[in-house]
């Protein structure tokens, strides 16, 4: 069976979480301003709604991606376990803190008080401590700090800490869920009949947002070119797909900031669901050419790597028609869960 | 080191055993929620139809926070114990892989039936969801149930364990590539390095470009008859503890005065009663497999440090109460007596001697445990044949309202502790190993030794979750918040 097999069946389901966790997050943050910036609070609740279904989804599909590492990518994630044990612990205190605080700030939504104030904030704070961890994985895999030697393995939980890829990256996906969340909350504030000031300012966070994302991804970039050359060279390199995905990343990048320029001034009023596609499109198109530019290394290590077949589990004899079958039925049970969701928030909560 | 693995251990008890209890709360209120949604067609009798929607809505609810201590307790499962990913990676495949899709249904479903509760007319469609949703949540617990069981018994092995242990049986087929396997355990015990630091690519694939694929067969945990039973015997115990506490839940609710949550109320004890029958049965079946399969591990529930009889288990087992079944003498003397066949420079014999020495110094804890648990499982199997008696003769829980409110708490209480007491022997009872006869706690443990902060992240996670799941439970049902 192919290397590329298997990371499809990682990607594909990683791409879908990645989707429905900037939804969930980047609403988190909105809900919350629209409460307490604008004391909006029926807002606030549909925005909460949104952020509970997502969660719902990006929940589910990140116990696959974890089965999915540690039964497929096994020794990938065996070094992971143990010379990124700090940030993973980071990450597991945000989902500590993160999942019980959504279940609080949406209880105590309309009834007001600090302790709504306190779950909004450890929900938010929670929610960003999440990627906080897990983007140190990304970035150990972009740059190996820390890593002394994987045969035996050896490593400096310390030093893993000190990725120079990481700052960026988190800015960069700072950027791109607050991008997303403020974008999909613009159609909602919208079809909710509420605009002036509240929607002019959802297009202004938008906008802000949308420009973090773009320095991130500079700052990322120009730190890529220092410290793992295989990658920024694969991503400028038309015969590589992702030089094309980049290149999508940026357009859509440019079409969001024109959309928000375009309404702000009053020209026309975009459609709907452009705010839901583009940043999407935008965020999606960056996380495939960050990702796809590294094969067929797993690990880049400046203008090499590691190949991704040292990081996949050989020690099973396992057939393709065996993984395929069942990942397939996977695939159609989180359609089923997506569809499910919808309808949860499209037909229950806002048409009604 | 001794410290840090007795710690470890300690920890993920606690998580197990935290994490259990929305676990119980789902798996039994699926399957309870189905029995009154059926009752509401057969008894043409909508209340058992608002039961089932209110017990739904308790399992949802413990799914969503069962989700979160899930995710903490598998964190706390690679962080802590890395090497485990190896067991992941090999015979836990293929269940963990499909208990994904049996999670998905759930989940799937769930989001389902909340949308579709007061628009899908049609009963039979809430059964159907319902059936659904209460088949995900069983082969998701069975599923990881055959992980565990293969833990116990390490199925596909076929003689490997018996090389190095002469006392221990065969484990069915041999799947599994016994070079490799006896080749790690040869490092693991002269390097004295845990198998994580082994498992990071080029010196695993090298070995497995050398000796072939560990494991042959990917469905090996599926094929185990130790397994299947384990998992009968683990699903009917869920169901009976979780249903036990919604019993309690409505035994308050009636205490309050909602007459109309008596009938369903009897008739949930009634079907937890017959439940009980089946877990006698089950609970024998258990006891063969523990005997045929883990012959220190029934030793130690037995207390039987020198061979002996156990009248009630000779009897039902092999109709001789006088049989006599091997004991920690027997297993050592046959140890001693055994010349090895193993190719090695290590003395297995050596190993196995001292690994018997060891499991010997868990009888006492695992004897009281066991005998504990049975004598408070005929207990709880006295009350509830109270329960089928009352189920026939109605009007007692009206004469005898607060007996009857007791016996109900008395069997909550007896059967959750039966349960976590039979959790408790069935892990102790493999020690010193964590894959019974094949690896030991300290050759699974992680390479950053366990410390306060991850302790306090794991058990503190947890008792939050737990309490907010408690705290939820309360505001949305028992004071029926408008929000859900």
């Amino acid at each position: 069976m192919g290397i590329e097999f298997f990371i499809w069946i990682t990607a594909i389901p990683l791409l879908i979480h990645l989707i429905f966790v900037h939804i969930n997050l980047g609403t988190s943050v909105s809900s919350f301003i629209a409460k307490y910036v604008f004391g909006d609070v029926s807002l606030a609740r549909k925005l909460a709604t949104v952020m509970v279904s997502g969660e719902f989804v990006s929940g589910t599909l990140g116990t696959v991606l974890t089965v999915i590492l540690a039964g497929i990518w096994t020794p990938l994630m065996n070094v992971a376990a143990n010379i990124l044990y700090i940030p993973l612990l980071i990450a597991l205190i945000g989902i500590v803190l993160r999942l019980p605080s959504i279940g609080g700030y949406w209880y105590t939504l309309d009834r007001g008080g600090s302790l709504n104030f306190l779950f909004g904030i450890s929900m938010i704070l929670g929610g960003f401590l999440i990627p906080f961890g897990f983007r140190y994985i990304f970035a150990f895999i972009n740059y190996p700090m820390g890593l002394k030697t994987l045969n035996p393995l050896e490593g400096d939980i310390f030093e893993a800490l000190m990725n120079p890829l990481f700052p960026p990256l988190y800015v960069l996906t700072l950027g791109s869920v607050l991008m997303v969340g403020f974008a999909v909350s613009i159609p909602i504030i919208k079809r909710s009949g509420y605009w002036g000031a509240l929607g002019r300012s959802f297009l202004l966070y938008a906008l802000l947002a949308t420009l973090l994302f773009l320095i991130g991804n500079i700052w990322f970039i120009d730190l890529l070119s220092k410290f793992s050359g295989f990658l920024f060279s694969n991503m400028l390199s038309p015969t590589n797909p992702s030089f094309y995905t980049f290149l999508i990343m940026w357009i859509s990048m440019v079409m969001l900031l024109g959309m928000i320029v375009i309404e702000l001034k009053g020209i026309l009023r975009v459609n709907n669901l452009f705010y839901f596609i583009v940043p999407i499109i935008a965020m999606l198109s960056m996380e495939f050419s960050y990702g796809y530019s590294r094969f067929p290394y797993f690990v880049v290590t400046g203008n090499s790597g590691i190949d991704a077949a040292t990081f996949l589990n050989v020690s099973i004899a396992v057939g393709f028609s065996e993984v395929g079958g069942v990942f397939l039925a996977l695939m159609s049970m989180v359609v089923v869960s997506i569809v499910g969701v919808y309808y949860l928030i499209v037909r229950k909560y806002f048409e009604e | 080191m001794n410290n840090i693995i007795e710690n470890a251990l300690g920890l993920s008890a606690i998580g197990i055993y935290l994490h259990a209890i929305s676990i119980a709360l789902v798996i039994a209120g699926s399957s309870i929620a189905l029995l009154f949604e059926v009752l509401s067609i057969l008894r043409k009798d909508d209340s058992y139809h608002e039961l089932a929607y209110i017990i739904m809505k308790f399992s949802i609810i413990a799914f969503a926070f069962g989700a979160v201590s899930g995710t903490i307790v598998e964190f706390g499962l690679v962080q802590v114990w890395s090497g485990f990913l190896m067991i992941i990676g090999t015979y836990g495949l293929f269940p963990f892989y499909i208990e994904l899709l049996a999670f998905m249904i759930e989940a799937g479903l769930i989001a389902l039936l909340i949308y579709g509760w007061n628009r899908f007319k049609n009963r039979l469609v809430h059964i159907a969801l319902i059936s659904a949703i209460a088949f995900g949540s069983n082969l998701s617990g069975a599923l990881i149930m055959l992980v565990n069981s293969w833990m116990n018994v390490p199925w596909g092995t076929g003689e490997l364990v018996k090389l190095i242990y002469p006392w221990a049986p065969t484990y069915g087929p041999d799947y599994t590539n016994e070079a490799l396997l006896l080749k790690i355990k040869e490092i693991l015990i002269s390097e004295g390095r845990p198998l994580t630091e082994i498992l990071s690519g080029e010196v695993f694939n090298r070995l497995v470009s050398e000796y072939g694929p560990l494991l042959e067969y990917p469905w090996a945990a599926f094929e185990s008859v130790y397994a299947w039973v384990s998992v009968g015997h683990q699903l009917v115990a869920t169901i009976i503890t979780g249903g036990s506490w919604y019993a309690l839940l409505m035994t308050v609710r009636y205490l309050r005065g909602e007459k109309k949550i008596l009938q369903p109320l009897q008739d949930l004890l009634l079907f937890l009663a017959v439940l009980m029958i089946v877990q006698g049965v089950f609970g024998h079946d258990m006891g063969v497999q523990v005997i045929k399969y883990q012959p220190t591990k029934f030793a130690m529930m037995a207390g039987l440090k020198e061979s002996g009889p156990d009248p009630i288990v000779g009897l039902t087992t092999f109709g001789d109460p006088n049989y006599v079944f091997p004991g920690f003498d027997y297993f050592i003397e046959v140890t001693k007596n055994s010349s090895s066949h193993l190719n090695s420079s290590i003395d297995f014999r050596e190993i196995a001697l001292r690994d018997l020495y060891k499991a010997l110094e868990y009888l006492p804890l695992v004897f009281s445990l066991y005998s504990l648990k049975i004598t408070l499982a005929v207990l709880a199997g006295l009350v509830s044949l109270i329960f089928m008696y009352t189920w026939l003769r109605p009007s007692l829980w009206i004469e005898r309202k607060r007996l009857m409110s007791y016996l109900v708490i008395f069997f909550s209480l007896a059967v959750t502790t039966v349960s976590s007491l039979g959790w408790a022997v069935r892990e102790l009872g493999r020690k010193p190993w964590t894959v019974y006869g094949l690896f030991y706690p300290e050759e699974l443990i992680s390479l950053v030794e366990l410390n306060p902060v991850t302790i306090a992240v794991i058990i503190g996670g947890l008792i939050l979750s737990l309490s907010i799941m408690v705290i939820t439970i309360y505001l949305v049902l028992w004071r029926r918040s408008r929000w859900v």
